[in-house]
């Protein structure tokens, strides 16, 4: 391997000395884009970005392998379904963080993405998400945009978010909705009041389409490039917990990553310069056994991949302190050797042009985590 | 008082009296098993696997046959799709369910209902939510609702939904005599545990994380849950009836949650292991909690308080997990917070409610659908599907195997509002699927008929409706006004 642990040392030092310059970050005055794709079920990080400088792998998944890879550097590549990525890697603009998750280590869906969510150490504890919790230290109430039906716990904690999921069907007369809100606002009903505030005023650009992944992010490519409009933007994707039927090139897994790249594809292209002020950054809430089990699929695991892409990007890189195959967290699992979290906080640093240690304190409850914004992100 | 009929049921129709004792009217309903109000033959799960199995294996020749001609392949296969119903089943069953909320006159006994079919969720794999969903709901769930919750924790987890969709089948134990043979005959096949099942049992249907189980009582639990499968056979491929095999079990002892199984000393082996070890989890307190806790954040609010869980579980324990004694307690619960407490509704209680308070009918009764193999089924007739996707509620097809929560937070974003409002505004073209001297007059005198039946401060609510004037938006305001969204 030539991605060694001394090398990733030397690139974090780094970063933790002009971190602790404590410098002002100018504020922007380009408006900067995140979009968040949350994968639900556990991404399997061997999968999407397979490791090639460690012949090991074979021993524990024969029938997972991939027989394509497109190759990143001596030792990983990306999964045949993530082209789009792999072109924006030639052009600087994509990258990963690997062998690394949130700190949470039970294997429970729903405790994990509950967590990858809140940012928390305890599941259901935090009510709030923590891209919310950074909307509202920097102040930016009603640029959050979810792409999913229900307001996802990741972006609660603000007021006024929007949420664009089309149906059919025509909504009551104008009158009659401002009616309700006379409703609302009789009987105290803030939440709801909010929430009717939002619908009166959403932009004409949240019109039309339906709800497929390609016409969603067809979409949020026009609503993002709105001067004035929302600057944040999450996808779900559901359906990466393959126990069964993984697949290599094809199968489930392929299939998952094929709406990862086609969401990106449609941001880059529907995006055009604006995608040069944009960061896409993936959320899982855990990775898979590094072995295959019984049923040609893989268990719940540990340490996966986060994968990014977009303009904001310093260069494509993978970073990672790599743990190797020889010492599985628990016998099974990859290990994490990077809380997710300070590349969440990274991230937000580098977006809502906030320092550093202001959202480690805010958000993350001054939480051990460590800063890869000079590492990863162009400030 | 009068807000509890919509809390633990669906409100009261322009036609009903108030019951005088409303906290018995709910009991009551438990007593025994309600009759569904749909009695014609429904389809059964072996009638539905049978489908599903010619499903599979013709779906096998045509790919053989036209897998080359990507057109024709689909083609073929939507021809195929619609020859098994797999666009009819869904929009029959919750048609039942519909019509059987509304019409079987325990209304309460169904809100329980549908409780336990959301916490014991079949996630969408396979056309579970077409065939499967409606059938698992009549035979794995109803008829337990009359025993103890161990006895319906058995029923779940050897149900061929259940199994299925959690992977059971793929669960084999290595050790034992088809893992042995499986993994020494020189190929690359391996066979071995798959914790899927093992761990959404522990986790979501009995103790909870709460518990603090390690990922080795999840591997137990898995090595327990070794054998229970669908059978294989070349006639029924990967569609077989579920049956214990022993062949698959994995060998040796078990330990789980501080119990061990099959010691010296108490030998319990195969298909009564996963009995003795359900009875362990379901006598555990962390199961009591949760369940008792599950139910008052159902019914009552989000964030109930130990008083109103801790009559729950004093039910549990006096009747040894019996039922319809949990049910009941929960019901009064209800009760005693229901004034003080405000519970958002879900899309499919809320739809369900205004249907039966302003007497309309979103759906196609039953007896309307007639499966004719071949036929596409006409739009109006999927109508209850699509109502029911489009306000984030698809109740037989949820997205994971936790089913759907009911946590304010989560319905209560612009875009689910807006199909509030946007369904709302239609309610009135379902006045069509009534019969025209049951349909009602929608003078003032109707709305405050409902209102002082349903709500316990009427004021508000009517001065709500009645500043719109037509009927139509009426409707809009009676279904959006908090009064109704809030129970």
């Amino acid at each position: 391997m030539n991605c060694t642990r001394r090398s990733f040392l030397q690139g974090s030092l780094a970063t933790l000395f002009v971190g602790g310059l404590n410098l002002p970050l100018l504020a922007a005055s380009v408006k900067k884009n995140l979009v968040i794709i949350s994968l639900r079920g556990g991404m399997d990080g061997l999968t999407a970005v397979p490791v090639i400088g460690d012949p090991k792998i074979k021993s524990y998944r024969s029938e997972l392998l991939l027989d394509q890879k497109l190759k990143l550097n001596s030792d990983f590549g990306f999964h045949p379904k993530l082209s789009t990525l792999h072109n924006l890697w030639k052009k600087g603009k994509a990258s990963v963080v690997h062998a690394t998750s949130i700190p949470y280590t039970q294997r429970s869906h729903f405790d994990g993405q509950n967590l990858m969510e809140t940012g928390g150490l305890v599941p259901y504890r935090e009510k709030t998400g923590w891209l919310g919790r950074g909307l509202k230290l920097a102040n930016l109430d009603g640029s959050g945009l979810a792409l999913t039906l229900p307001m996802p716990l990741l972006l609660r904690g603000i007021e006024q978010n929007n949420n664009f999921y089309p149906a059919h069907n025509t909504m009551p007369r104008i009158e009659i909705v401002k009616k309700l809100r006379t409703a609302y606002e009789g009987a105290s009903e803030k939440k709801l009041l909010n929430i009717i505030d939002v619908i009166m005023n959403r932009p004409l650009t949240m019109q039309g389409g339906d709800q497929s992944l390609d016409s969603l992010s067809k979409k949020a490519s026009k609503i993002l490039q709105d001067p004035l409009g929302p600057r944040i933007a999450v996808f779900d994707i559901e359906g990466f917990d393959t126990h069964s039927g993984q697949g290599n090139d094809e199968g489930g897994h392929a299939d998952k990553l094929e709406e990862i790249d086609m969401i990106i594809k449609n941001l880059y292209e529907g995006l055009g310069k604006e995608f040069d002020n944009t960061l896409i950054l993936t959320l899982t809430e855990f990775g898979r056994t590094v072995e295959q089990n019984g049923g040609y699929g893989t268990e719940h695991g540990y340490g996966s991949a986060i994968l990014m892409a977009g303009g904001l990007l310093k260069k494509s890189q993978v970073l990672t302190d790599w743990p190797g195959l020889n010492k599985l967290f628990e016998n099974r699992d990859l290990q994490s050797t990077v809380d997710a979290r300070g590349i969440y906080a990274s991230a937000m640093s580098a977006v809502l042009d906030l320092e550093f240690e202001q959202i480690k304190k805010n958000v993350f409850w001054n939480s051990d985590i460590s800063n890869f914004s000079e590492q990863l992100f162009k400030t | 008082m009068n807000n509890y009929f919509r809390k633990v049921g669906f409100g009261l129709s322009y036609k009903e009296t108030i019951p005088e004792d409303p906290l018995k009217w709910a009991t009551d309903q438990f007593n025994s098993l309600p009759p569904l109000s749909w009695s014609e033959k429904l389809p059964s799960v072996e009638d539905q696997r049978e489908i599903f199995r010619q499903y599979i294996t013709e779906k096998d020749k045509i790919q053989e046959k036209f897998g080359k001609d990507a057109m024709i392949y689909e083609k073929e296969l939507n021809k195929l799709r619609h020859q098994k119903g797999e666009k009819f089943f869904q929009a029959f069953e919750l048609s039942i369910r519909h019509h059987n909320a509304l019409n079987n006159g325990a209304p309460a006994f169904e809100r329980m209902w549908h409780f336990w079919g959301n916490h014991f969720s079949l996630s969408d794999k396979d056309f579970i939510s077409d065939w499967h969903y409606g059938p698992y709901m009549r035979e794995a769930i109803r008829p337990s609702m009359d025993k103890t919750f161990e006895e319906m924790v058995v029923e779940v987890t050897t149900s061929w939904g259940m199994i299925h969709h959690l992977d059971n089948t793929d669960n084999i134990g290595p050790n034992s005599q088809e893992g042995r043979r499986e993994n020494s005959d020189g190929d690359k096949r391996k066979v071995g545990l798959n914790e899927n099942h093992g761990r959404e049992l522990l986790e979501l249907h009995t103790v909870s994380p709460a518990a603090n189980y390690t990922q080795d009582d999840v591997i137990n639990m898995a090595k327990v849950l070794t054998g229970w499968a669908k059978k294989w056979s070349k006639k029924n491929s990967w569609a077989g009836p579920l049956i214990f095999q022993p062949e698959l079990h994995e060998m040796g002892q078990k330990n789980i949650l501080g119990k061990s199984y099959n010691t010296k000393e108490n030998k319990i082996t195969g298909n009564k292991q996963l009995f003795a070890v359900i009875k362990d989890l379901c006598n555990h307190k962390s199961c009591r909690e949760f369940i008792a806790k599950k139910l008052c954040q159902h019914f009552i609010t989000d964030e109930p308080s130990q008083e109103m869980i801790d009559p729950i579980i004093q039910a549990w324990v006096k009747s040894d997990g019996f039922l319809p004694e949990i049910h009941k307690a929960t019901m009064k619960v209800a009760f005693e917070y229901g004034n003080k407490h405000k519970k958002f509704l879900m899309p499919e209680p809320w739809l369900i409610q205004n249907a039966k308070m302003l007497n309309f009918k979103h759906y196609w009764g039953p007896d309307r659908y007639v499966f004719k193999p071949g036929k596409i089924p006409p739009k109006r007739e999927r109508n209850i599907q699509w109502i029911l996707e489009d306000l984030g509620h698809p109740v037989f097809k949820p997205s994971q195997p936790n089913g759907f929560t009911d946590n304010e937070e989560e319905w209560t974003s612009p875009e689910l509002m807006i199909r509030r409002m946007v369904y709302a505004n239609q309610f009135q073209t379902y006045l069509k699927n009534i019969r025209r001297e049951n349909q009602s007059t929608y003078d003032d005198e109707f709305f405050e008929n409902i209102i002082y039946k349903n709500f316990s401060n009427p004021e508000n609510a009517l001065k709500t409706v009645f500043s719109a004037n037509s009927t139509q938006n009426r409707f809009v305001m009676f279904a959006n006004m908090p009064e109704v969204l809030k129970t």
